[in-house]
């Protein structure tokens, strides 16, 4: 009997020192620096700038709109035109294309409630000033407020609904009817979030000092996630549960647009911020306290902002190829090995210095693309083409 | 993220000397000094955190000569050479007091705060070592 428990636990400290040996040696300082990328997902909170955030109401309201081609000038495309559920809410192409083609990659709206600037240049700061922007641009949907108003009050369904939504049947004011569409289309949006991924399983096998449990995440990934949080500098951007500060980088990107146009990034984007009648300093922000517009309030054009573009979050990015604000890199290989072998010389002479080239070998390149596809949601819809 | 105590606590023990004597009550007050001036600086909220935007509290006084006026704060990180991407704005609240709204850490790492005075003609920069987790 005693030389059977000996042999019993002889065999459970081998299995553990096995499980154990699969998770890495991870610091202290490692540790600690994982941790912070998460817990996920991240707690709910409505958006006080707009007064229907959150109402299942608007939700419902939003989707038929989302799903809507009326909505556009010509009724032919709609925001799923580019935002397709089935590839992660973005389209798949280098670059945008509705009724005609825009210069910028169509960014997936996955946990979009979570971001502070909106868009590549971060010319809006609410989701629902984002969200009635595209109406308006003659190369994605065509329309104008006269359009979406008159639309709202002579389609039967449409006028239910936005009277279901917002207490009222459609008023005289075009433009506040075009922000309404904008606030229920954000509503919508704010319900798409990532589900966990094998990195959060990890991430909170960690924090719980169960390494039998993050032992199941794979030594390649683990391995990648050393780099991102270590010598690679990733996480110093790429910062949080949702794997971004929410801020703005010259990663040596070019910023020139094939018609020999310069793509400002940034500080277009903080010039058209600053004019826009819909920022949350203007008249449509519904919180009297503008307890969201401190970004709008003190943020200021700096010269390194040319061709700086906003920090994506990573969730999913696996399943959001192509890659950079212009859609120029096709594959996560591709983006390991840019930061990999960075050309300091694209980078801003009065910019930071951050980025340095990695000269990763090919393990390490594998290791890093294995962390980031860990960032998968476990649940993620199956893409077909 | 890092509370402003877990530092200033240095501050005030390589500093035990004040010859004037900013008050700002609260135990998250740093405290730092030049030739001319001593500055407290206390952060809204306490604990600073990444890319979340914080306020602080600035009380200055003169060790001699004219009491100064506050034209700035600021923060940069000096390896990465780049500052804030925001300006905070400065309001008086009472003489020697005043509020800087606005600053926002984007990234984790040394920073360093600028606290720009001025009094009879001269601008004082005082410096603040910082650093994030």
């Amino acid at each position: 009997m005693g030389a059977l428990i000996s042999s019993c636990l002889a065999a459970l400290c081998i299995a553990a020192a096995t499980a154990h040996a699969d998770v890495l040696d991870f610091s202290d300082a490692e540790r600690r620096q994982i941790s912070r990328h998460g817990p996920w997902p991240v707690a709910w909170s409505p958006d006080p700038s707009n007064r229907v955030s959150g109402q299942r109401a608007a939700i419902e309201f939003g989707r038929e709109l989302f799903f809507e081609p009326q909505l556009s000038g010509p009724g032919t495309v709609q925001c799923s035109t580019c935002h397709l559920e089935i590839r992660a809410w973005q389209d798949g192409r280098a670059t945008g294309a509705a009724l005609g083609v825009v210069d910028r990659n169509t960014p997936s709206i996955l946990d979009v409630r979570l971001r502070r600037w909106f868009g590549w240049d971060g010319a809006n700061d609410s989701l629902w000033s984002q969200s009635a922007r595209p109406l308006l641009d003659p190369r994605e949907m065509d329309a104008s407020a006269a359009h979406v108003a008159r639309l709202l009050r002579t389609d039967p369904e449409l006028r239910h609904s936005y009277q279901k939504t917002f207490g009222a049947t459609p008023g005289t004011d075009d433009e506040a009817l075009l922000v309404d569409v904008g606030k229920a289309l954000a509503a919508f949006q704010e319900t798409l979030v990532s589900s966990r991924s094998p990195f959060d399983d990890f991430r909170d096998a960690l924090a719980r000092n169960d390494d039998s449990a993050a032992a199941r995440y794979p030594l390649a990934a683990q391995r990648g996630l050393r780099i991102f949080i270590g010598r690679g500098n990733c996480s110093l951007c790429h910062f949080g549960a949702n794997f971004t500060n929410n801020e703005f980088a010259d990663v040596g990107i070019p910023f020139f647009i094939a018609s020999g146009k310069v793509d400002p990034g940034r500080h277009g984007g903080i010039a058209k911020l600053k004019e826009s009648r819909y920022n949350l300093l203007g008249p449509y922000n519904d919180d009297p306290a503008r307890r969201t517009a401190t970004g709008t309030r003190y943020v200021e054009t700096q010269h390194r902002n040319f061709g700086e573009f906003r920090v994506p979050s990573l969730r999913n990015v696996a399943r959001t190829a192509p890659y950079m604000h212009n859609g120029r890199l096709a594959t996560l290989r591709d983006v390991v090995k840019h930061y990999s072998e960075i050309d300091v010389d694209r980078l801003h002479a009065d910019g930071e210095r951050i980025l340095k080239p990695l000269h990763l070998n090919e393990r390490e390149v594998d290791d890093l693309v294995a962390f980031l596809e860990s960032l998968t949601e476990n649940t993620s819809a199956v893409e077909t083409k | 993220m890092k509370s402003f105590f877990a530092i200033a606590l240095l501050g005030i023990v390589s500093s035990p000397a004040w010859s004037c004597d900013p008050k700002l009550a609260g135990d998250d007050v740093v405290r730092i000094e030049s030739d001319r001036h001593v500055v407290a600086l206390r952060a809204r909220p306490t604990h600073i955190a990444v890319s979340e935007y914080f306020a602080l509290d600035v009380v200055a006084c003169a060790k001699t000569g004219t009491a100064p006026d506050l034209l700035r704060v600021d923060a940069h990180m000096p390896a990465h050479r780049h500052g804030m991407n925001y300006a905070p704005k400065i309001r008086a609240t009472a003489p020697g007091r005043w509020e800087a709204d606005g600053l926002l850490l984007h990234m984790a790492g040394q920073w360093e705060f600028l606290v720009d005075l001025r009094a009879g003609g001269v601008t004082d920069r005082l410096t603040y070592s910082y650093r994030l987790d």
